[in-house]
């Protein structure tokens, strides 16, 4: 029966060509909308893993790179049992070229970053800076900016002074929020904050040696801030990582939504399709009744004619998806994959979704087909 | 080839069979209190007027319409009531059908027409053989793999006639099947329809406007304004 849909889906060219970019349509906005989708939920949850175990601390009600804390005064939050290992950081936002990036600088200790595992511990080429002039960079911001490493970044203090810093380093982060930072020392940093002394801090990153004490962690921190009258507040990972859900969740919504636009105008392309060819076909369903069809027969052959209509639309479409996945990974320098099982099993899905919705009504319309009209000569 | 009369089923049978149509206000009255019993291995021509009601008959007998009133009894079994689920059983497996127009599929060979009635149960490699079998016999071996498109109006028909025999039904019914085709092919029809009769012991119910066609049968009936005349032979009022 197989056999005798595919002979028959195709029947009349012009019309299943039609069908098929209707539908190749929508399944590459599909593929583009999921594999976006999919790919950044899927950095939100490896990021995520690897930062369960975090803890930052920063100034109350101020925003990172406004935040000051002083480290002397956090003392007694450094040695608190379960804290596995910490590192403060100078975070200012600085201006590259003519303005239109606001990476932020990030000033560390290297040795206290690498045991946090911070981007220093993932240098993928070159070497982690040594000296004031020097810095490093993801490689995606390399990319992106198109630079390498032995290139100079030229930045402007608040009191307009040109601070060269050399590229000597390229990490790699699998958040998007760090790729755009650029680190260095934290002296260096200290230029880009005005009134920063030497114990003056942005924010303290602590790692917990478990992600399931950071809650304990963070009710000791908020005992000493209140015994001690410290003005700082405690961020865990997971309340971060609600916001990024609601971000994640925001892009699935408008996945769904254009998934179901594009849905609707696919199907309608098959139903258009397989309706013109039933009515075309009336005399040959009622001929195949007269001689022993069931009713459920010509259901069950029509379905598959809309389903072979649609694979064949949702393979094209998904080519062209890739096709355009693949620009778009080139031009933005971003991973993009579309082969992930999610937007595999979404697709096909989706195809057979639009296969069985645009074949179900023409396929009831010629199973009601009376044979007697036939032999009437109807 | 046939049994004699006394051990010869009763193979269809309609009892005071009536069908009325309704056409906008008008009421049509296509068979009128129809009595008829058709047994085993008959050859029967029904020859009438257009409107006399003789494809009415045919697709009451051939499980395809219900009438109005009166039963219907195939092979035994009382079928007047029965849903379509189950005709589709009767159509599939005691009738052959075979149209004026033949009705091929236009994007299968030969060989996959024949085997169409069957597909949805799957087709088997003996089905396969079968439909060769019946292709070769029907004078088609080397055209089985030809779309109707490919074959001549006499091929076509004799393809249509294989399909109604691919799964070995008892009774072939057709209606005007030399319509569509000139005298000598449709002699040449008619020569085959005569050997299922005779040779395979087929029971056949022909509709036709011909009388060369009609002539063919050994039995012929003629019906008006849905009426069988009586006299007719092997008529079996009541």
């Amino acid at each position: 029966m197989l056999r005798y849909a595919f002979k028959n889906a195709f029947r009349r060219k012009n019309i299943a060509a039609l069908s098929i970019i209707g539908i190749a349509i929508g399944v590459s906005l599909m593929t583009a909308m999921a594999s976006l989708s999919a790919t950044i939920t899927d950095q939100t949850n490896k990021f995520a893993q690897q930062n369960l175990d975090s803890i930052t601390v920063q100034q109350k009600g101020q925003l990172i790179f406004t935040s000051q804390i002083n480290l002397t005064q956090l003392y007694n939050i450094t040695v608190l049992e379960h804290i596995e290992a910490y590192s403060a950081q100078v975070v200012a936002v600085v201006q590259l070229g003519i303005g239109f990036v606001n990476p932020q600088l990030v000033g560390l200790n290297v040795n206290n970053d690498t045991s946090i595992g911070g981007p220093t511990s993932n240098i993928i080429e070159g070497r982690v800076f040594q000296y004031e002039n020097e810095c490093i960079i993801s490689r995606m911001g390399a990319e992106f900016l198109n630079l390498k490493i032995g290139d100079n970044l030229s930045l402007y203090t608040p009191d307009s002074k040109l601070v060269n810093l050399t590229i000597t380093g390229l990490y790699e982060t699998s958040s998007i929020i760090t790729q755009m930072n650029i680190y260095t020392t934290l002296t260096t940093a200290r230029l880009f904050k005005l009134g920063f002394a030497n114990d003056t801090y942005s924010v303290l990153l602590i790692k917990a040696d478990d992600p399931a004490n950071v809650n304990q962690i963070r009710s000791e921190i908020e005992n000493i801030s209140e015994e001690e009258g410290l003005n700082i507040e405690v961020i865990l990972f997971e309340d971060q990582i609600q916001t990024i859900t609601q971000y994640t969740g925001t892009i699935n919504i408008l996945v769904i939504s254009i998934s179901l636009i594009a849905g609707v105008a696919g199907g309608m392309s098959i139903v258009v399709a397989m309706l013109m060819s039933v009515i075309e076909r009336l005399k040959e369903y009622a001929t195949l009744k007269a001689t022993g069809w069931q009713n459920t027969d010509v259901i069950k052959d029509i379905l598959y004619e809309s389903l072979i209509v649609t694979a064949v639309g949702g393979a094209v479409g998904f080519g062209i998806g890739l096709l355009y996945l693949g620009a778009v990974s080139a031009f933005f320098n971003i991973i993009l994959n579309p082969l992930q099982p999610i937007v595999i099993t979404q697709i096909i899905l989706f195809v057979i979704g639009m296969g069985l919705a645009g074949g179900i009504y023409p396929a009831y319309k010629a199973s009601k087909v009376s044979p007697v009209e036939i032999l009437r000569g109807a | 080839m046939h049994n004699s009369d006394s051990e010869r089923k009763v193979e269809i049978k309609c009892e005071n069979v009536s069908k009325v149509y309704k056409l906008g206000s008008n009421i049509v009255k296509a068979l009128d209190n129809v009595n008829l019993t058709i047994m085993r291995g008959d050859y029967i021509s029904i020859m009438g007027p257009s409107g006399s009601g003789k494809t009415t008959l045919l697709n009451i007998i051939g499980a395809l319409d219900h009438p109005t009133s009166g039963r219907v009894f195939l092979d035994g079994y009382d079928i007047t009531d029965l849903p379509e689920r189950k005709l589709t059983f009767f159509r599939r497996n005691k009738i052959g059908f075979v149209f004026q127009a033949f009705y091929l599929i236009p994007t299968l060979t030969a060989l996959d027409n024949v085997l169409t009635p069957i597909m949805p149960r799957g087709v088997k490699p003996e089905d396969r053989t079968r439909a060769l079998m019946l292709l070769e016999m029907l004078g088609l071996k080397n055209r089985v793999n030809h779309k109707p498109g490919e074959l001549s109006g006499g091929e076509r028909q004799r393809v249509a006639i294989a399909r109604a025999l691919i799964s070995d039904p008892p009774i072939i019914l057709g209606d005007e099947l030399t319509g569509e085709l000139d005298s000598k092919t449709g002699q040449e029809i008619m020569d085959i329809i005569d050997r299922l009769n005779s040779e395979f012991g087929k029971t056949i119910v022909i509709v036709t406007h011909d009388t060369k066609v009609a002539e063919r049968a050994k039995i012929k009936l003629k019906m008006r304004d849905g009426r069988i005349n009586k006299g007719d032979v092997f008529l079996k009022e009541g």
